[in-house]
């Protein structure tokens, strides 16, 4: 599974570029997201109850969120939170697949099944 | 909203992203019991809000791993696909189960890594991220695997189990070890993340302050890890066990503040 004794560092032996990419993706992904919660935060007015997600389904929340609806922005900042490591482990699996690691891509690719399937039974739709 | 509360869960979320950083956890053994005991924040709320929160301080603090060359990516994508089947079993599983007795489990299991991290050993693994050899890949799967379950089970993230075992069993070294710990965690709390989202658990009033605070605690902390000592991480580390072991403990037996 190592492929020999030496680590399997991936930013090492991808010279870099793949966990370049990866970091750079999440790091823009968190980014957005605190920026749109900030925003919402500030935004907001100072309701008392607590302000429950979602308010509608995606495409309302970036319609809301296009208007600059508090509600909307806070709840773009939690949808991008939510699928940034998922992107990051897609863009791990085009990387694998860029240097022909199938045995990687796969692990990714099943990692994203795992991940669809566990949603779906949990009632997201 | 009242301005110091929004303050306070920001500094909430900027020590829990910091610590998870620092230790390769999520924060939820430490934001859950905050939430709901200091901010009064009903339990299911304060378990979606922490979620939120794992993500932040996986992708926060991953983000810089990643790029300086900290996290054994492939390591963490074999183990991952392990948890995330032993948490889509334990999701699954969970109504066969009896909680109380799988925390008290866990709260051993806690306690007994807590001991194996600070008992002194003849050889522990060298701190060279560039030349190690990864042993043992049947315990790392397995570990990995019951990590998803009990995440699955009873929502709490894998990286107290995983770290250890990486480092002590797997021979990775101790940074390594929590750099991809933190990159793994987040995908694994992503699913669960989306179910409580959909449900319509997550209070924005919460989520917000505190998951801003998280990603800025959890660049700051992985700033901070690999300058910090190893000696010193493992002690911060095993008291984290311990505070976890005490927490599921109590909840398991119904008693004091976190039944």
């Amino acid at each position: 599974m190592t492929g020999g004794a030496g680590p399997l560092l991936a930013g090492r032996d991808a010279g870099g570029a793949a966990a370049r990419w990866v970091g750079a993706l999440l790091a823009t992904g968190v980014t957005v997201a605190a920026a749109c919660l900030a925003a919402g935060l500030l935004m907001a007015p100072s309701a008392a109850g607590p302000l429950l997600a979602p308010v509608g389904p995606t495409p309302e929340v970036l319609a809301r969120a296009m208007r600059a609806e508090p509600t909307g922005l806070m709840n773009l900042g939690v949808l991008v939170l939510i699928a940034t490591p998922v992107l990051g482990v897609a863009a791990l699996g085009v990387g694998f697949a860029a240097r022909g690691e199938r045995r990687y891509v796969l692990s990714a690719l099943a990692v994203l099944a795992m991940l669809i399937v566990g949603a779906w039974l949990g009632g997201v739709r | 909203m009242d301005p110091f509360r929004l303050w306070l869960l920001f500094a909430a979320g900027l020590g829990a992203g910091s610590a998870g950083a620092l230790l390769g956890v999520g924060g939820g053994i430490l934001l859950v019991p905050l939430l709901n005991l200091a901010f009064r924040v009903p339990l299911p709320a304060a378990v979606a809000a922490s979620l939120v929160c794992v993500i932040a301080t996986s992708s926060g603090a991953a983000s810089v791993y990643v790029q300086d060359r900290l996290c054994d990516i492939k390591l963490g994508m074999v183990l991952e696909l392990a948890t995330v089947v032993g948490a889509v079993a334990g999701a699954l599983a969970a109504p066969l189960f009896a909680r109380d007795l799988v925390r008290l489990a866990l709260a051993g299991l806690l306690l007994f890594t807590a001991w194996q991290l600070l008992r002194p050993r003849p050889s522990v693994p060298g701190e060279d991220p560039s030349s190690y050899a990864i042993r043992r890949w049947p315990l790392g799967l397995g570990v990995s695997l019951v990590a998803g379950g009990l995440s699955g089970l009873l929502g709490i993230g894998g990286g107290p189990l995983k770290v250890p075992t990486m480092h002590l069993g797997m021979g990775v070294p101790f940074r390594t070890a929590i750099a991809t710990s933190n990159f793994m965690i987040g995908v694994t709390a992503a699913a669960s993340a989306l179910v409580y989202y959909s449900r319509g658990d997550l209070d924005l009033a919460v989520v917000a302050p505190t998951a801003t605070g998280v990603v800025a605690g959890a660049v700051l902390g992985a700033r901070l890890m690999p300058r910090a000592p190893v000696k010193l991480l493992k002690q911060a580390f095993a008291g984290l066990l311990l505070f976890g072991a005490a927490e599921v403990g109590m909840k398991a037996m119904h008693l004091g503040p976190f039944r």
